[in-house]
């Protein structure tokens, strides 16, 4: 279970995020909302990337200020536009991930070949295209053993292949090593896909839950 | 076609480097004063064929000089606007292709290939034949080694490589360690900058050492070290750059703090090793010990320069104002002989820095964009 309490987030004593109690079991998650509404920042405060006031807790006891080291083994986060050093390639990546994050759910290699990541893996990142791109960062998502998964628009610039590979694992990893979700999309999630178990609206800076 | 070639090639290099010559003209023409500006060179061409140490600076220089004729011609003929290159020189008879493509090179490697001959008829007056052999091999070797690699581009356009071949079999066997990506990023995407502070970062150290020849003194070395690390300032100031942009996914990473300190003082220790190596040949037969000290001096200060900037507000005028001030502090120290203490509330400050800021920073938006 993710617990935020007291969450306030702000940019030039602007408040872009206010959510004072909020509980998400353990599930799959939709999260909506406009363009500029603050999905992207309410991720990152949910990953503990960036600094905000409030209190997150993944499994109600690891708090990402407090354990932020555990907090991290327990909550992946993948990136919208995922952005690394050019010369980097995806093994050093995807190695960096598997060292300090340790075993995962399921065999790496296994996961990335069923997206066809190996064809390119060698190369350095500055070679790939977005979609490979996106590839890589959904797979470094699924590396250690997380509980919980924050995917930021992981539709965006996927071919229906790969996106229907996703919804494969996310499901998989779901039912089978009960891994929650927290998934923003603009593009709705394809129908009976994935069983979602809440829409999250965020609307002035508020997460509201629609659909329970 | 050659008119064509030497307005693509040969005017647009001088063109773009006009700086960079501008610079090489007055360090070697300028400084010196014009009644002695033959004698001055001869000198230098003497030091340059009777050391074999100097001869060698002197051909990795001239190696560095080619590498960069070479990437301007490579890259030229990769640039789009400069596709038809490879439908028009390409169907020229391949004699007289390459004949075009040496006289390209010449015409871009002309300074150093002037300068060199000088010096190897110098060499020749002086009797060191074999210096003269060594120059002559050298040059030969830099004119014919590019004329093959462009004549193999436009035969084969997009061939790969021998170094893409490598860098391929590189990145399959060995995985690059977090602590390192800085270098990497300066030694791919900052080479101008990283040398620039290397060379001048070097010379005030080997300028120090001269001084030792009255007497050794720590506070002096440590003085040299002082400045040379003030150099890299603003290799620390772009790291800040460098992590907001590209590494902030590693923030999400499971490391404790003191290894992700650990590691930041790998990467400047790794950062200054040219300096490690120069300190610890100058040092060592003075003192066994002093050596530890300067390296400890310079892993401590470069991390510290970097937590500074764990405060997002810190733009590089207030930076650079910190950096002023703790270089002044630690002058006074030295000068004090509480070099030893410096180096301890040095790492004393970066760490808690570190451990108090880590992850409470977040970058300026401005500076991200």
């Amino acid at each position: 279970m993710l617990t935020l309490q007291h969450i306030q987030k702000r940019y030039y004593d602007r408040l872009i995020i206010n959510i004072p109690q909020l509980e998400l079991p353990a599930g799959i998650y939709w999260m909506q909302g406009g363009n500029g509404a603050g999905k992207t920042t309410c991720l990152k405060i949910m990953s503990g990337l960036i600094p905000f006031d409030g209190e997150v807790r993944i499994n109600t006891d690891i708090s990402s200020k407090q354990h932020p080291v555990r907090y991290r083994q327990l909550v992946n986060y993948a990136e919208a536009e995922p952005l690394y050093p050019a010369f980097l390639t995806g093994r050093d990546l995807v190695q960096l991930h598997i060292t300090t994050k340790g075993a995962g759910h399921e065999d790496i290699h296994a996961l990335s070949t069923s997206l066809g990541i190996p064809d390119f893996i060698n190369n350095p990142v500055s070679s790939y295209s977005s979609g490979m791109l996106k590839k890589l960062s959904l797979l470094l998502a699924f590396t250690g053993k997380p509980s919980f998964i924050l995917l930021d628009e992981p539709l965006i610039t996927l071919d229906t292949a790969a996106i229907q590979e996703l919804y494969t694992w996310i499901h998989r990893f779901h039912t089978q090593h009960n891994v929650s979700f927290l998934i923003t999309s603009h593009q709705p999630l394809l129908d009976g896909a994935l069983p979602v178990r809440a829409t999250l609206v965020l609307s002035d800076g508020q997460l509201i839950i629609k659909n329970e | 076609m050659l008119t064509i070639l030497s307005k693509i090639f040969i005017q647009r290099f001088y063109a773009r480097n006009t700086g960079f010559f501008f610079l090489l003209f007055y360090l070697l023409f300028g400084i010196v004063p014009g009644g002695q500006l033959v004698s001055y060179h001869y000198g230098l061409m003497t030091g340059i064929v009777s050391t074999t140490g100097f001869l060698l600076l002197a051909l990795g220089l001239w190696l560095l000089y080619n590498l960069k004729c070479m990437g301007h011609v490579l890259s030229t003929m990769s640039a789009k606007e400069y596709n038809f290159l490879y439908q028009t020189v390409g169907a020229v008879a391949a004699p007289r292709q390459r004949l075009n493509w040496c006289m390209v090179h010449l015409g871009i490697y002309a300074p150093v290939l002037v300068y060199s001959s000088i010096a190897a008829v110098v060499a020749g007056s002086k009797r060191y034949y074999g210096v003269v052999a060594v120059l002559l091999v050298f040059n030969v070797l830099m004119c014919l080694l590019p004329v093959f690699v462009y004549h193999r581009l436009i035969q084969q356009p997009g061939a790969v490589f021998f170094y893409h071949r490598w860098i391929q079999w590189f990145n399959r066997r060995v995985h690059k360690p977090l602590s390192l990506y800085y270098i990497y990023e300066l030694a791919t995407s900052r080479t101008r900058t990283l040398l620039i502070v290397k060379v001048l970062s070097c010379v005030i150290l080997i300028a120090t050492f001269s001084f030792m020849e009255d007497g050794y003194d720590i506070r002096v070395v440590l003085t040299g070290l002082l400045v040379s690390l003030l150099l890299h300032s603003i290799l620390v100031f772009e790291h800040r750059h460098f992590d907001d942009q590209y590494l902030a996914f590693t923030r999400h990473l499971p490391i404790p703090l003191w290894k992700r300190y650990g590691m930041l003082c790998i990467t400047y220790s790794c950062l200054l090793l040219p300096e490690f190596g120069l300190l610890i040949v100058h040092t060592l037969p003075y003192n066994s010990w002093h050596w530890l000290l300067l390296v400890a001096f310079g892993a401590s200060l470069l991390p510290l320069f970097r937590c500074l900037l764990y405060f997002p507000r810190l733009d590089q005028d207030k930076y650079l104002r910190w950096v002023f001030l703790v270089f002044c502090v630690l002058l006074f120290m030295t000068l004090g002989y509480l070099y030893s203490w410096a180096i301890v509330g040095m790492q004393v400050a970066a760490f808690v820095l570190f451990t108090g800021r880590f992850y409470k920073y977040e970058p300026m938006y401005e500076q991200v964009q």
